[in-house]
């Protein structure tokens, strides 16, 4: 561990990483959006070393208006997805904070994801977050998922992982 | 192979509705490989793909697994069977890669093959030495598909030996393409990445193609898209927040007389395309630096004209859809009679600003990507058929919207935009392939 990340700050992010995964599971999109900033970012890239999102395609890059918009558009009663339901739970496991600078924090993770939707999926893939205090209160900033089959035929994916 | 002799095939398909088993029957699928996939031009890739010699991807025309590659002439682009003339095990998985001096070696016994299919090398030849084994038998290598062609960098190759050549075969979808490319200000374009999307269809293939020109389906399968969309407008009335992705979205809401405007074109051998003037892309915002360099390149005029072109979604019949105004395509790839997968690919316009790619890229998030808002509505349409009609819940899948209605123009036929002239045009390909010619179609 590096010095810089004492304690205390451990405590706190791995707090913000728990509330965020119990926000997906729970799927309380509007609690998880405001565990971001405001210009923060979920990224689900499509290739296993993507290094950004504006050279090529992604399966997800969403911003705060595009949250917002699958917010309103999961569980829609106009939506012919929505006979199912979308219930899904997901699993972290072997987090590691390092600092990225004084104030950002990078923390690294693996996930498995089941999500239930018609059908039973299950997802795995390594999961980046870059988080930074502000105040008391601390906020993702990004959170990039690289599923292991981000490159395989895949079946709708109808919840953040 | 089949027990469906030609009159079956025809009992499946009348003017104004198709039979369940178009979609449902496994022996229907097995010959629409045989004699659609076997013999159409399918979409293989993008010379962009395999710039060097040697680089290749693996992908299928129909069920065949095939490699297309660039010769070690660095001109040609082979596309060949992805199998060993020895055992015929698939000589390489590997999605993308370069084939160091342009040979394959099979993994299992170590033949290896040129970069054209033939056999270079046989381990230990001497055991085929006077044992009635031809090393320059083109079926001991990788045997090239029956024909290759190249369109402006788009590479099409068919099973068969026979049949129109590419240009004939695309006809006027070939402007679609041709509108892609002069798009650029340098008139070239390139693949984004090394892997498109890949979307798993639980259903038949048809279902994918038939939905691009259902007209009367956004508007109420995407109406919740739509409505969340709208919700985030109004959540911030003064702002361009949301406003690059409800470009994107909003028209897909658009009303029965946006659609009907935009018509439809059926041309022959089931392509067809909406749109013409109007389309789904008519009031995308013009970026400044963009036209500045296209009128740079163009002129004005002739800037306009490209601009101008307008069309929805251009379909080369059976494998792949252009959309020449957001630079992408999407590729039928059938797995089973209810099992297809989507691939999406994404262009950038060589000499365009990055906010032309930008906009590409969010198109394909928010269109076709499987994490889609709209995708899973789709979904949920098709499966609903594929499952009704595999259950034999219905038997007749209709196709009357404004039958008769439609205008011949010497090969084309078209249509308002909700017409279902956009699916009973497939149908009369499906059937002329199906049947060899004997329904008597215009192919
Ligand atoms: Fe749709």
């Amino acid at each position: 561990m590096r010095p810089d990340v004492t304690p205390e700050i451990e405590v706190a992010i791995n707090a913000l990483i728990r509330r965020e995964t119990a926000c997906l599971n729970d799927g309380d999109l509007d609690a998880w959006m405001a565990l971001f900033t405001d210009d923060g970012y979920y990224w689900m890239p499509l290739e296993a070393d993507q290094q950004s999102p504006d050279e090529h395609d992604s399966l997800i890059y969403d911003n705060r208006p595009l949250m917002e918009i699958r917010r309103n558009n999961l569980g829609h009663p106009l939506s012919p997805s929505m006979d199912f339901p979308v219930r899904s739970v997901r699993i972290l496991a072997d987090l590691a904070i390092d600092a990225a600078t004084a104030n950002e924090y990078v923390v690294r993770t693996s996930v498995i994801a089941m999500i239930n939707h018609k059908r039973q999926d299950v997802y795995g893939g390594r999961v980046t977050y870059r988080v930074c205090r502000l105040g008391d209160d601390w906020r993702i900033q990004c959170k990039r998922v690289d599923l292991l089959n981000a490159d395989s035929p895949l079946d709708t994916i109808m919840m953040y992982i | 192979m089949s027990g469906l002799a030609t009159e079956d095939l025809k009992r499946l398909v009348e003017s104004a509705r198709v039979y369940r088993d178009v979609y449902a029957s496994p022996e229907v699928f097995e010959l629409e490989m045989a004699r659609i996939w076997g013999h159409a031009w399918l979409y293989v890739g993008h010379q962009s793909q395999v710039p060097e010699p040697g680089d290749f991807i693996t992908t299928t025309l129909g069920l065949k697994p095939v490699i297309m590659v660039r010769h070690t002439d660095g001109e040609t682009i082979h596309v060949l069977h992805n199998r060993c003339g020895h055992r015929g095990a698939i000589v390489c998985y590997q999605r993308h890669g370069h084939a160091k001096s342009g040979l394959f070696r099979c993994p299992y016994h170590g033949w290896i093959f040129r970069s054209d299919g033939s056999l270079r090398t046989l381990p230990s030849p001497g055991g085929y030495k006077d044992v009635g084994f031809d090393a320059d038998d083109p079926a001991f290598g990788m045997p090239p598909a029956a024909r290759v062609a190249m369109y402006r960098g788009f590479v099409f190759a068919s099973l068969s030996a026979e049949g129109p050549d590419l240009p004939n075969f695309l006809g006027e979808a070939a402007d679609t393409i041709d509108n892609m490319v002069d798009r650029s200000p340098v008139g070239e374009i390139e693949v984004t990445g090394k892997v498109g999307h890949r979307f798993l269809h639980r259903n038949n293939w048809k279902f994918f193609i038939e939905n691009l020109h259902d007209a009367m389906h956004p508007m109420v399968a995407h109406a919740a898209t739509g409505d969340a969309v709208k919700q985030v407008l109004d959540a911030y009335p003064d702002s361009d927040v949301g406003r690059p992705e409800a470009e994107v979205i909003a028209p897909f809401g658009g009303s029965y007389d946006f659609f009907d405007e935009m018509g439809f074109v059926g041309l022959p051998r089931g392509h067809g395309y909406m749109g013409g003037s109007k389309s789904i892309f008519s009031h995308y915002q013009m970026y400044p630096d963009y036209l500045a360099a296209m009128e740079e390149a163009y002129g004005t005029a002739r800037t306009q004209e490209i601009l101008s072109y307008n069309k929805h979604n251009t379909l080369v019949y059976p494998s792949c859809t252009v959309r020449d105004g957001i630079q992408s395509i999407r590729v039928v790839k059938p797995v089973s009679v209810n099992e297809t997968v989507i691939e999406s690919w994404t262009f950038r316009l060589k000499g365009a600003p990055q906010s032309m790619l930008d906009r590409t890229l969010r198109y394909s998030r928010l269109i076709n990507s499987p994490a889609s808002c709209v995708g899973p509505d789709d979904m949920s349409c098709y499966d609903r058929i594929q499952e009704a009609a595999a259950a034999g819940t219905i038997d007749w899948i209709d196709l009357h919207r404004h039958l008769g209605r439609e205008v011949r123009d010497g090969e084309r036929l078209t249509a308002i935009g909700t017409s279902d002239l956009a699916l009973r045009n497939q149908y009369l390909a499906w059937l002329d392939y199906m049947t060899d010619g004997a329904a008597g179609h215009a192919a």
